[in-house]
């Protein structure tokens, strides 16, 4: 079974346009710890345009926190705003683009019900 | 709250004292010095030779500092003059006291200077719920410094005190030794900075604010641009000059800048309790002053659709594409023991969100947010007709999902009891508010236009217009009250109407929700006697089971409720009606020098002469000082048509003339002009 944190990266993968995306370029790293070692992923906007990769590069922003941790934020059991203001998670750089990320999370009820609720008109995919 | 308290702010950064410039705060008492909704002192007491002192008088110089002046001896008839005591404060990210001592006397003296300093960390939900705090407080003295902090768990906010000049540190305060000659003077200069300690020990930087100790003059230069900025008025009233004034300076100190706006701006709801980022009041505050300061407008519009809801999350009352009600950043949000990282309940903030899109876009013309905010405006159109219509009869109606932390009234009269039949009953949930209707209905048309000139939908245009007409025809039928003549406040669980009499009708005319034929009662109600006090309009109408002229939204009069009450006149062409509200509401701005509070009582105005102050009344507060510049926009019948400014004034006989220059806009700037009406004889 795959966590939560995989799911919102795997959907990133096959998501290549993200319309609520579309005001934000840059990139953002994500450090997910599990005890000594960490993953990392590597997200990149450009006008809604997004690709994952597991590259250790420099990016605009950086997210850092233990990989149980995002994946309890992942599904709403958890905040970002909460976990920054607890001191368990770090966030640097252009915070803007955290903000954004948030609203990407699958949330309680995962993400088959966010796509069923995409914006108006011009849908979310 | 005592009227000798003095509070200086800048963002959410504030001090409340005494007169003397202390701080002696209980848990549940709201002094001390708070940042992020956090208080960081609780304690700041300052003697000499043991002694507390007495205020001769207090310099309120700006919004951000303030003088005390202060001589030893307190409760006794003679003071000893022979020392003067200066207390120079201001408020940045965190505050500085330039503490001055001037000998007067013929010899020398010797003398103990101390200040108490302590804290209890409180946050700004356990000062107003009296919620005992789960961490432990410490105090340390270290390189000359005094760190005052607190921990639970990993959570942990400190507050460091120094000063410039040489002083003894103990845990519970600083002490000066100081000699001095005749007429000599001592100062030394006190720093105190909150920090909030996150991942790994690292201070958290939530928001970017240039230098932390950016200078009283830096301040000042800040607030008279600000000034400059904005229109000047010239007015046969000096009142209302200085009501205006006093608006924009308050709006200045009220100005909020989130973490992500690269500095922008927008307003908060109000000092002390609301210094933060909330969905209704910051919307309904940059309604107020598009005409004046745009900016604000552009800045809400950007920080609450990057905040949107994205999902369905029933501690926070999130659904997809709601709008934020409150965000909060004190310790409980930190433990997920209160919603507010952001909180969602609200009903209004999404409608009204594009609502303020397509206005903010007819004064400015900036086309490019209209087209950033695209997916933002759609996902909250969306939100109305797929989670806002909790009963399935087509009206946005409310009930909290978060039943342990999560608001009850999601409109905003939002007390317990602010929602009632005719006969005070109170209903049970959800409820459907009428002016919700009005709010759905007015952003689908705005919608509709933005859809068709901008998005490149006109499929989308035509059904929001057509949903629009469908929703006018059925709220005229299912809300109208027909023996009384009114809408109804609210429709009930049952889809039965609550029948009170309320100022929320105004709103209707506002949304432009009201059928032509029903307007001439409408406005016969809300400046008939059981609305109108004379000042303005009550929120609920005498004879009502729950009216009360002092309580809260149930007979007291809100000066920012009165504004959309007026521009819904207007847009219906109740010209004097209008001029009559706003004459009302800046008659009683001038008996609070012209910062109009949050509410105040709905007595005759007859009988008391002057405006009641609602006991424990906000102030400043952002909509209340929005309302003068909403009122100024309505006298003068500002409108933008096309590329121009369309004026036309019809300014109540108590304002000789009304000259508003250089307003900004998508026509550069411009100017308008009103004079009164001519009396009419007799």
């Amino acid at each position: 079974m795959t966590s939560p944190t995989e799911e919102f990266f795997d959907d990133l993968v096959q998501r290549t346009h993200i319309p609520l995306l579309k005001r934000a370029n840059g990139t953002i790293r994500f450090d997910l710890m599990q005890g000594a070692c960490s993953e990392h992923w590597l997200l990149s906007i450009s006008d809604g345009d997004v690709s994952v990769s597991r590259d250790m590069t420099e990016a605009d922003c950086y997210l850092r926190a233990d990989r149980e941790l995002f994946d309890r934020i992942a599904v709403g059991d958890d905040y970002v705003l909460s976990a920054l203001l607890r001191g368990v998670l770090a966030a640097d750089g252009d915070l803007e683009l955290v903000v954004l990320i948030e609203r990407l999370l699958p949330g309680p009820q995962g993400l088959g019900q966010r796509r069923a609720t995409a914006g108006i008109g011009g849908s979310d995919e | 709250m005592s009227d000798d308290q003095v509070r200086i702010l800048s963002g959410n950064t504030f001090i409340i004292s005494d007169g003397r410039g202390d701080i002696e705060a209980s848990l549940t008492d709201p002094t001390g010095f708070f940042s992020y909704d956090t208080r960081f002192l609780s304690t700041w007491v300052l003697t000499v030779d043991g002694e507390r002192l007495n205020p001769l008088s207090v310099d309120d110089l700006q919004y951000y500092e303030s003088r005390f002046f202060l001589v030893p001896g307190t409760g006794t008839v003679y003071v000893d003059a022979k020392l003067s005591v200066i207390r120079h404060r201001w408020v940045s990210l965190g505050f500085w006291e330039n503490l001055a001592v001037i000998n007067h006397d013929e010899c020398p003296v010797d003398l103990t200077i101390r200040l108490e300093a302590a804290c209890d960390f409180a946050g700004i939900f356990e000062v107003k719920d009296a919620i005992p705090k789960k961490g432990v407080c410490h105090a340390k003295v270290e390189d000359q410094r005094l760190t005052l902090s607190y921990e639970r768990e990993t959570y942990r906010r400190e507050t460091v005190i120094s000063a410039s000049a040489p002083a003894q540190l103990d845990e519970r305060g600083l002490t000066f030794t100081v000699h001095l000659e005749p007429d000599q003077e001592w100062a030394t200069e006190l720093q105190v900075v909150p920090k909030l300690i996150a991942f790994r020990g690292r201070a958290l930087q939530l928001r970017e604010d240039g230098d932390p100790k950016s200078s009283a003059a830096e301040r000042r230069e800040n607030v008279e641009a600000w000034l400059r900025d904005a229109p000047q008025l010239e007015c046969g009233s000096m009142d209302v000059i200085r009501t205006y004034r006093r608006s924009l300076v308050d709006l200045a100190a009220l100005r909020f800048t989130p973490l992500t706006s690269s500095g922008r701006s927008l307003p908060a709801a109000g000092l002390p309790w609301f210094m933060t980022m909330f969905g209704r009041d910051s919307i309904l505050t940059s309604l107020q002053t598009l005409p004046f300061t745009p900016e604000l407008a552009a800045t809400t519009l950007k920080e609450l659709g990057s905040r949107q809801g994205s999902r369905v999350d029933d501690f926070r009352d999130e659904d997809p594409g709601r709008i934020l009600h409150e965000i909060r950043y004190s310790e409980t949000i930190a433990f997920n023991e209160r919603p507010h990282s952001p909180y969602f309940g609200t009903a209004d903030a999404t409608p009204l969100f594009v609502v303020l899109l397509d206005e903010y876009e007819r004064w400015t013309g900036d086309a490019d947010l209209v087209r950033d905010l695209e997916f933002e405006a759609r996902a909250a159109l969306r939100w109305i007709d797929e989670y806002a219509d909790l009963m399935g009869n087509g009206y946005i109606s409310y009930q909290r999902r978060n039943e342990e932390t999560g608001l009850e009234n999601q409109c905003w009269k939002d007390s317990w009891d602010s929602i009632s039949y005719h006969d005070g009953r109170i209903p049970g949930f959800p409820r459907a508010t009428c002016e919700l209707q009005g709010y759905a209905y007015d952003a689908k048309l705005r919608g509709a236009r933005l859809a068709r000139k901008f998005w490149g939908d006109p499929t989308l245009a035509d059904k929001l217009e057509r949903d629009a007409a469908d929703l006018k025809r059925r709220f005229n039928s299912d809300f109208w009250v027909a023996d009384g003549e009114y809408f109804a406040l609210a429709l009930d669980a049952d889809g039965r109407q609550v029948d009170a009499l309320s100022s929320n009708i105004g709103h209707l005319l506002w949304s432009g929700i009201v059928d032509e034929e029903k307007a001439d009662a409408v406005v016969a109600h809300l400046l008939g006697p059981r609305l109108f006090s004379g000042w303005g309009v009550r929120t609920l109408a005498q004879g009502e089971g729950r009216y009360n002229p002092i309580g809260y939204h149930v007979g007291t009069v809100w000066p920012f409720d009165c504004s959309f009450i007026a521009w819904g006149l207007r847009r219906y062409g109740y010209r004097d009606e209008a001029a009559r509200i706003a004459a009302g509401i800046l008659d009683a701005a001038t008996f609070f020098e012209g910062r109009l509070p949050e509410a105040f009582g709905g007595y005759e105005r007859e009988r008391t002469k002057y405006p009641v102050q609602y006991p424990t009344a906000c102030s400043p507060q952002a909509w209340s000082t929005g309302a003068p510049l909403l009122l100024i926009r309505t006298m003068l019948g500002l409108e933008p048509k096309d590329e121009s400014l369309a004026v036309a004034p019809t300014v109540p006989a108590t304002i000789p003339y009304l000259a508003l220059l250089d307003i900004p806009g998508r026509w550069g700037r411009t100017d308008a002009y009103g004079r009164a009406r001519t009396p009419q004889a007799g």
